[in-house]
């Protein structure tokens, strides 16, 4: 039980603020023609299809160096809240009137609640998101339903870390996930990889990961929810170019979104009474509501990690969200920031869009305390910097980082690769 | 060529609207090299304005065409950006159903790939000035809408987003203060185009349209604003009980913002 877990020490979570600026710095750029080569690389070799956002370049022509003891000491923090998030989703899904307070669809909420048992697992990933802040390291969120960004992780930072000799990724996030499915599916596993149609981004999530996946044995095939056939709790395969029972699942494609499918698609499966492992598994949509931390205080677990690194959450009713800028506002399924909502940082009339909103159902919503982003000087100028550490079944296993002109990491963030060097 | 070459050659270092090139078909196209069959266009662009004008073009024709048409327009000066997001099958698989025969794709795009292999043969000498001003080139059958989906098929149906395209002020920084649209069978701008177009109108960018199948010359015109034009928030709205379509796709989504956790 992570009851027991020490949280951060209340060094950690300030002193950095002393140290030059959190042990990260910025290399230089690589030329032109190199980084161009590696971009194009990135596309073709690696699935990274949306390299191009607007008039934003996706993929930094630059790493962000990190001091491998402030490494060590976020991968201890990162599997701390791992842990206990498994231990909260444990306890809250177990306890229906708190799922109530989460922000889910109501026919999430009831399969959650339900009594059947859970779906088995096949295997866990989260992304913890970091940031230097003047009080030291914070988190923002977890990703925790379906985290993306392992080819940026592992591919595109694996090409940058080529020119860079003295200096090491922190992992190998995709290598580290693709073995955990490859050994829960077996030798020659079928498994299906599902995400929903028309998102490119998404699709390259799973046509990078497949591809991992077929390079150890298994057979892996992309689909989407609704070309699973549940059968006594088996799930099959129907399409046109596989057709049989499925080893496993891995699915891109949110809780909250199976939820909304047909009944008789038979989605509860990927829930309860499913027999076929499914990654991530049922529970993993608790800690990805951003509401995650209204109902703590009501749980025996303790998350001291969480405590100290994720700041100070209300539901909107309870917060001074409208004449104190000190917050922010995010919806309770915000999967990809892009519903982030600083007034300073917003239109007149999108701040006024999303006040109603938030009046209109704040059960869907969050307030949030805002924390003081230090930014770091790179090659583009200053920009904020989220590093979001992946842990795989609770264990440390690489890093995506994302850059930003605005203390928001949104769509329109760059990606960038972090390297370890060693300490002086 | 590989597929590093044909990419190369779509996407060159030296073109200043090749970053704005979609990787996704050209990341197939070693694997399905030998499964292309490539046809031979006969068609016309003497419509297009002289590239002096500094027209940037939307060419949202079906199929191979758009890539045809690219190309055609890259001999009068203009610079081919295939838009193109669809992935063309299931990963690794072989794209006919080996029980029925029948394709397992609901949108074919084998026919762009074949046209984007063949383009590359007769781009690859061409002489494109680094700002020649841009067609951006999609595929007119992406939504592969009025047509009913097999629930086996692979459901690759596609959209472009806003930030497929480069921002009005990006255009009007390089001299561009027109698009023209070109289409087929009718003139009104798919759902999915109508946003990036009316975020050009909103930044100043001047708009016309025309009909390929129809002779007449290009007319402006003015886009309306689409439903849910500007939402940022795509997954969100879904989160607060916007429905997609019951057949897993299209029902009611923002062509604004990508992507996962």
């Amino acid at each position: 039980m992570i009851a027991t877990l020490e949280g951060p020490t209340k060094g950690f979570a300030s002193a950095n603020a002393c140290v030059s600026p959190h042990g990260l710095r910025s290399e230089s750029a690589l030329d032109t023609k190199t980084i161009a080569a590696i971009r194009r690389r990135a596309a073709l070799e690696g699935c990274k299809w949306d390299i191009q956002v607007g008039d934003v370049t996706t993929l930094a022509p630059f790493p962000i160096v990190m001091k491998r003891s402030v490494w060590e000491r976020l991968a201890v923090l990162a599997e701390q809240l791992a842990a206990e998030a498994a231990a909260a989703e444990e306890e809250i899904s177990h306890r229906p009137e708190l799922l109530d307070e989460l922000g889910f669809p109501q026919a999430l909420r009831r399969v959650l609640a339900g009594t059947a048992s859970q779906t088995p697992s096949a295997g866990r990933v989260v992304r913890f998101d970091f940031h230097p802040t003047i009080d030291g390291w914070r988190i923002s969120e977890a990703n925790s339903d379906v985290p993306g960004g392992f080819s940026e992780a592992s591919h595109f930072s694996g090409m940058i870390a080529d020119h860079f000799p003295f200096m090491q990724p922190p992992g190998n996030p995709s290598q580290v996930w693709s073995d955990l499915l490859a050994t829960e599916a077996g030798p020659g596993g079928v498994v299906a990889l599902l995400s929903a149609p028309g998102y490119m981004e998404d699709h390259q999530v799973i046509v990078f990961l497949a591809a991992r996946l077929r390079e150890r044995g298994c057979r892996a095939h992309l689909a989407k929810p609704e070309q699973i056939l549940w059968r006594d709790g088996v799930a099959y395969l129907h399409t046109a170019w596989h057709r049989g029972p499925l080893n496993s699942i891995v699915r891109f494609y949110q809780a909250e979104w199976l939820s909304r499918l047909p009944e008789q698609t038979g989605w509860k499966h990927f829930f309860r009474g499913g027999r076929t492992r499914v990654a991530n598994p049922p529970p993993a949509v608790i800690s990805e509501s951003k509401r995650f931390p209204l109902v703590w205080e009501k749980l025996s677990t303790q998350l001291a990690t969480w405590r100290a690194l994720l700041p100070e959450t209300r539901d909107p009713r309870d917060a001074p969200w409208s004449s104190d800028d000190g917050w922010l506002l995010k919806t309770a399924l915000c999967n990809t920031g892009d519903t982030v909502s600083i007034r300073e940082l917003m239109q007149p009339v999108d701040w006024l869009k999303t006040r109603f909103q938030v009046l209109l159902s704040p059960e869907n919503w969050v307030a949030q305390r805002r924390f003081n982003s230090v930014a770091l000087t790179t090659p583009f100028g200053r920009r904020h910097v989220c590093v979001g550490i992946y842990t795989v079944n609770g264990r440390a296993a690489g890093a995506y980082v994302r850059l930003s002109e605005k203390p928001v990491i949104d769509f329109a963030a760059v990606d960038v690769a972090l390297l370890l060097e060693d300490n002086e | 060529m590989n597929k590093e070459a044909i990419f190369l050659i779509w996407s060159p270092d030296h073109s200043l609207w090749a970053r704005w090139a979609k990787p996704v078909l050209f990341a197939h196209l070693d694997a399905l090299l030998p499964e292309i069959t490539v046809t031979e266009f006969v068609g016309d662009v003497s419509w297009c304005p002289p590239p002096q004008e500094r027209v940037a073009l939307v060419i949202d024709l079906p199929g191979a065409e758009g890539v045809q048409v690219g190309v055609a327009l890259a001999t009068r000066g203009y610079r081919p950006v295939p838009l193109y997001n669809a992935l063309p099958l299931p990963f690794g698989e072989p794209p006919l159903d080996p029980l029925t025969g029948r394709p397992v794709a609901a949108v074919n795009v084998m026919p762009i790939l074949g046209a984007l292999k063949k383009g590359a043969e007769q781009l690859a000498g061409a002489q494109i000035p680094f700002d020649a001003p841009p067609a951006f080139l999609l595929d007119g059958n992406r939504r592969s809408e009025g047509r009913v989906m097999e629930p086996d098929e692979f459901d690759n149906r596609s959209i472009c987003f806003t930030t497929d395209f480069p921002s009005a002020n990006f255009l009007a920084g390089h001299g561009i203060q027109r698009a023209l649209l070109v289409q087929k069978g009718g003139l009104e701008p798919q759902p999915d185009l109508a946003h990036a177009l009316r975020r050009w109108q909103d930044g100043g960018i001047a708009l016309e349209r025309m009909r390929v199948d129809l002779p007449g010359k290009p007319e402006p015109f003015e886009v309306a604003r689409p439903s849910w034009y500007g939402a940022m928030f795509q997954r969100a709205l879904a989160a607060v009980g916007l429905r997609r379509a019951s057949e897993g796709g299209f029902g009611a989504w923002m062509p604004e913002s990508p992507s996962g956790g």
